[in-house]
């Protein structure tokens, strides 16, 4: 809402804010109106005077610019160049003087014009961003009356200031300027005038009548007819203060009713009188099916559920949101019924919402409007309407209100706002503000009161209404710093949520970034990226073939929510390689969306949708560090590492990393450099390299992997610490190097070993570690051979472990690895 | 063999043994003397093994003599080594140095994200105070979402919160108070709770993201006040901000409180002189809070005359804004790892 202080000066006292609009805005945000802008237009003006021009001479070089002498009142003559042609010695005129900035950030200075020194510019009206381009010829000549040295701003009445307020939906009744003064006057407790409602009223009966059939939506309706009227441009006060309050400027007829609805919060509407037909406006739910064309030319289909405002054929308007194209005022008008009425807030809104329009009339009527003074504004603007585009009234007014809107009791109680606060109010207090608000207070008994809220207040219904009213108008910095004295039962907090604390922390200290994305993406993107969804099911996590889609989406790039976190994580890469950054390690922990699968209990049960909480990871680049420790080791691996770390921290000992078969890896993973996410034989996930042709596309020069894993999955099977006791005896290693083919796992190997030992009970048990430490092929080994050396470590809880006992297990891990998988011992 | 001629020789040995080792240029050289000359092989032993052809009488005189020798040359050795071990220790310390300007070995760092650290800071002062973490659904009714906290069908509060929608009853969630709904399905008053989470709304320019995160404590009991609304939040920004930054209610609307109030707290940043941060005001906004509206508690069969409530509520990013500077929402869902890196706090 913009306000403007001279319009609200017509109804409550608010001169001394003109100069200190500051004030008034603290008092007005303090009071729950946020002023979010101030401008003063007297600023806009600065150094722009009325002048008097003493003597207008010729150019000496030029021969279309005039060279002036003029006064200013300062005491000082300012010779200034002028290019126009319509001004004379003697005349009152504009000065910008140097200083001004006029509209269009057109600074004035001092200048030499054509050799000749130029201390300012006389201005037309153009120039002082009073008329378009074209609209006026020459500098604008005041009349000789105008006190030479005076302010323009000051002389023209355009030292307004304008406020943007913030007004929140419960408080409609400020959304106009007569409501504002009404709180102000509240605030400050000062008198507010209403304005001049005095009608000329010819002899005549109104040639229109009334009806309302659905009283339901719309309540009240009060029209009067305006005879002789003449259509044309507004006078200049009425445009300017629609277009300072951000309106623009139609006609005299259509501009009263825009600004008595400023003024008064009430829309209006005025139809010409030649198109109602049959000489009634009926109040009544369209007729299903029925076309009908607005004011600006937008064509809708009514389904009858809709209230409009009628003529014995057909709809003239959407009651309360928009006129019909078919009734509207033009040139040719001469008689007018002007409407003043009260919808009910949800016929309106649902009008509204339907079409997707958006009026001023809509918002104040969606909001709530008083029902009270419906017939009051209309003689306003009725008289109004008179002043500025002449005619006269129909003698009778029309007001049809079959069931007043009765207005809210409610029961308070002081001791209630006390408790409520928290801190002591005292009686007297409370009913001065009680009373200021414009409501009738009845004390019933000490300290209880029956209150009947004003009409134009519709949010104040209960007694916490009341009570925020008090702590509002007595200024919220009266609330004390306690705390709740009561008592709470100890809780848990919800899994989830200390899961992703967990996981967040450890991925943290293991050198990774974490990521947060939209939970939402583009449709077309994540189906590209993911690829066939039935292998990402297969390795475990739960994606289905559909989006969950958005029905309103802000564009294409988020119109579906996330089925998997990859193809957000992965344009992290994108934008980060491209970005200069060639190494990247993040993680995210977030969910994916689904449909609820039949019989599956969701984690939020209701809603039809489900989630599963993901953890994802995106590597890229990789390490070479100035001490050279780390090789450019390629980034899958690097990726296992942390992956391996987590999950054994996580107390997941037990989960495995097995290759995919052929065929079966998601279609953005390098087929050969990706694997499935094993737990206890369930698969949880998958990690990999992203496949070479994705990056090629993308012209991404550096390896990229990914990962992603269910985190449910995953937590449900997190095992606490167990202690293991920690031997004090001696440990012996052997390392064993085992050539055999390039397809043999060396994993298979580390499993085999470990399954031997297990099955040999006692004395396999000494075996304490085993670790892959050197990986080599070469043409000495043959082709397709591959040697892997492992290390084991011995160790017992009991004794010192002696070399015949070590070396007896040894050979029987290692006959075990030859026989089975196919390998030889590397001399 | 006389016994003049072996006494001659032991000291013979020992005093050659006694000037090669005073001659000794390292530890090394030393060690090969000691060994010629005291080792299983060497000069003493040969002595040694001459006394096996001696008489009864002989052996002890002997013995005793090669003894004292010994004796004599173990102990010269070890003054020799440390001698030589300790200016060979001077020498070793003088050749090397290490320049310890070159950056050391490096070991990654990790770091969260700002908007889950921001969670986790808000949620460990708030568990402090007795409050205990709930969280919700993406995709919510309008039941809960709006409903359920006073804003039916059709009410203008609608239109402060753009919603998406997922279908006629389903929306991406506009704020964490549907976990206020839900909680009070599950769990009966005294309650506090803290809801964090991802919200949505179809807003998006400079300052508006449409995927952004919230927190709001929720504290339900027999009495309730706004004072002590006001003194939690006032804790709780000392705890965040930093001890001694002022709280400021200002009145302001939200259909599930009443009274309802914005949240405006000293600038972090200049400590409430007036900066860019704050437009020189000296303060910032940083969430909305009031006393629950009867309405929300009576939805959810909680009797508002014997229990009252009240909630606050912060955008998470916001808080980020303030506390670290960061000055575009877009970075918050960028990603870019030179963002990311300097939240490892």
């Amino acid at each position: 809402m913009r306000l403007s202080l001279r319009w609200l000066n017509d109804f409550v006292d608010v001169k001394e804010f003109m100069r200190d609009p500051q004030s008034l805005a603290k008092l007005l945000t303090g009071a729950g109106l946020e002023v979010e802008g101030i401008e003063d237009q007297g600023k806009v003006f600065g150094h722009v005077i009325v002048g008097h021009i003493l003597e207008k001479g010729k150019h000496p070089n030029a021969d279309r610019l005039s060279l002036c002498q003029v006064a200013t009142g300062d005491g000082v003559v300012h010779q200034i160049v002028c290019g126009a042609q319509n001004h004379n010695t003697n005349d009152r005129v504009v000065v910008a003087l140097p200083g001004a900035v006029l509209p269009g950030d057109f600074s004035i200075k001092h200048s030499k014009i054509r050799g000749v020194e130029s201390g300012g510019m006389l201005c037309s009206e153009k120039e002082l961003g009073l008329k378009k381009e074209g609209e006026s010829e020459g500098i604008l000549i005041l009349p000789t009356d105008a006190p030479i040295g005076k302010p323009f701003a000051e002389y023209m009445g355009l030292d307004d200031v304008l406020m943007d307020l913030k007004v929140t939906p419960n408080r409609a009744d400020c959304l106009s300027h007569y409501g504002l003064a009404l709180e102000i006057g509240c605030l400050l407790g000062r008198e507010v005038k209403r304005p001049n409602a005095e009608i000329k009223e010819g002899g005549w009966q109104s040639e229109i009548g009334v009806e309302i059939k659905d009283a339901e939506l719309g309540p009240r309706y009060a029209g009067r007819m305006v005879k002789g009227v003449k259509v044309g441009a507004s006078p200049d006060w009425l445009r300017r203060r629609l277009e300072a309050v951000g309106l623009k400027s139609i006609n005299n007829v259509v501009d009263v009713t825009n600004y008595v609805m400023m003024e008064m919060g009430q829309p209006l509407h005025a139809f010409d009188v030649r198109e109602i037909k049959g000489g009634v406006i009926e109040v009544a739910r369209a007729k299903s099916g029925e076309a009908f064309t607005t004011l600006d030319g937008t064509d809708l289909k009514l389904d009858g559920t809709e209230l409009t405002i009628r003529d014995r054929e057909r709809a003239v308007a959407l009651a309360g949101v928009i006129g019909g194209k078919n009734s509207g005022v033009n040139e040719t008008t001469t008689a007018v019924f002007i409407e003043s009425a009260y919808f009910t807030p949800g016929a309106v809104r649902r009008t509204m919402r339907k079409f997707g329009l958006d009026t001023d009339s809509g918002y104040r009527f969606a909001r709530g409007i008083n029902p009270e003074t419906t017939a009051d504004v209309l003689d306003r603007a009725t008289a109004l309407m008179i002043e500025v585009a002449g005619g006269e009234a129909s003698a009778n007014r029309l007001d049809v209100y079959p069931a007043p809107v009765p207005r809210p009791e409610i029961n308070v109680n002081v001791a209630t706002v006390e408790a409520r606060l928290g801190y002591k109010v005292e009686a007297v207090e409370f009913e001065m503000w009680m009373k200021r608000l414009g409501g009738e207070l009845k004390q019933i008994s000490p300290g209880q009161y029956r209150f009947v809220s004003p009409a134009h207040r519709k949010d104040l219904l209960i007694e916490m209404d009341l009570v925020e009213e008090f702590a509002r108008l007595n200024g919220y910095d009266k609330l004390l710093d306690t705390l709740p004295s009561g008592s709470f039962s100890p809780a848990t907090h919800d899994e989830i949520a200390v899961l992703q604390m967990r996981v967040r922390r450890q991925l943290k200290g293991y050198g990774c970034l974490e990521a947060v994305n939209y939970a939402f993406t583009g449709d077309r993107y994540q189906k590209e990226f993911l690829g066939d969804v039935q292998k990402i099911r297969d390795a475990g996590l739960l994606v289905q073939d559909d989006d969950v889609r958005i029905v309103n989406p802000l564009n294409e790039e988020i119109n579906v929510m996330r089925r998997s976190l990859l193809p957000g994580l992965y344009r992290n890469v994108l934008s980060n390689f491209r970005g200069g950054n060639e190494l990247g390690r993040l993680f995210e922990t977030g969910v994916s969306v689904h449909r609820t699968v039949n019989g599956r209990s969701e984690r939020y049960p209701g809603t039809g949708f489900g989630e599963e909480l993901r953890l994802g990871f995106a590597f890229w680049g990789g390490e070479v560090d100035l001490w050279g420790r780390k090789e450019a080791a390629e980034v899958t691996m690097i990726l296992k590492g942390v992956l391996e770390s987590f999950w054994t921290s996580f107390g997941l000992s037990s989960l495995k990393v097995v290759a995919f078969e052929s065929g079966m890896a998601p279609s953005f993973l390098h087929p050969g450099k990706s694997a499935v996410v094993m737990l206890e034989g369930e698969p949880v996930g998958f990690l990999g390299a992203v496949h070479p042709s994705r990056l090629a596309q993308d012209k991404i020069r550096v390896g990229v992997s990914v990962a992603e894993l269910s985190l449910e999955k995953m937590a449900a099977a997190v095992k606490a610490p167990r202690f293991k006791e920690v031997s004090t005896f001696p440990s012996a290693e052997r390392d064993i190097a085992f050539v055999a083919g390039k397809e043999v796992a060396a994993g298979a190997m580390v499993e085999l070993i470990q399954k031997t030992a297990r099955g040999l009970d006692a004395q396999g048990r000494i075996l304490q570690g085993l670790k892959v430490f050197d990986v080599f092929e070469g043409a000495s080994l043959g082709d397709g051979k591959r040697s892997v050396a492992i290390r084991m470590t011995f160790q017992s809880l009991e004794s010192t472990l002696s070399d015949d006992a070590v070396n007896e297990l040894k050979g029987k891990l290692v006959d075990a690895v030859c026989q089975k998988l196919g390998a030889v011992v590397r001399g | 063999m006389s016994q003049t001629s072996l006494k001659d020789r032991i000291e013979a040995i020992r005093v050659q043994a006694e000037n090669e080792f005073k001659a000794a240029q390292n530890s090394r050289e030393l060690y090969e003397l000691k060994v010629r000359i005291l080792g299983k092989t060497g000069s003493f032993q040969g002595i040694m093994k001459e006394m096996g052809g001696m008489s009864p009488a002989e052996k002890p005189v002997a013995g005793k003599l090669l003894n004292e020798a010994k004796v004599a040359l173990e102990g010269l050795y070890s003054d020799c080594e440390s001698k030589l071990k300790t200016s060979e220790l001077d020498a070793k310390l003088k050749s090397e140095s290490l320049d310890l300007s070159l950056p050391g070995v490096p070991t990654s760092f990790g770091a969260q994200h700002p908007v889950s650290l921001v969670t986790e800071e808000i949620t460990v002062i708030l568990s402090r105070m007795g409050y205990s973490i709930r969280t919700g659904p993406l995709i919510e009714t309008d039941r809960n979402n709006f409903e359920g906290l006073n804003v039916p069908k059709d009410h203008p509060a609608r239109d402060m919160q753009d919603t998406f929608y997922i279908d006629e009853t389903h929306v991406l969630r506009t704020h964490t108070s549907p976990i206020q709904v839900r909680t009070y399905e599950n769990e009966k008053p005294p309650l506090r709770i803290a809801a964090p989470g991802s919200v949505f709304r179809c807003d998006s320019d400079v300052s508006h993201s449409p995927n952004f995160h919230q927190i709001e404590g929720i504290c339900v009991d027999k009495k309730v006040s706004m004072s002590d609304l006001k003194g939690t939040v006032t804790y709780f920004v000392g705890e965040f901000f930093g001890k001694g930054l002022k709280t400021r209610f200002r009145p302001s609307f939200f259909p599930f409180t009443e009274p309802s109030a914005e949240i405006d707290c000293q600038c972090a940043v200049c400590k409430g002189k007036g900066c860019r941060m704050c437009s020189n005001t000296g303060w910032v906004e940083i969430g909305g809070s009031g006393l629950i509206h009867p309405n929300v508690l009576s939805f959810a069969g909680i009797d508002p005359k014997e229990w009252q409530g009240f909630a606050f509520g912060f955008g998470i990013e916001r808080m980020a804004i303030i506390k670290y500077g960061i000055n575009d929402i877009r970075l918050f869902s960028d990603n870019n790892v030179r963002f990311l890196e300097q939240f490892s706090v």
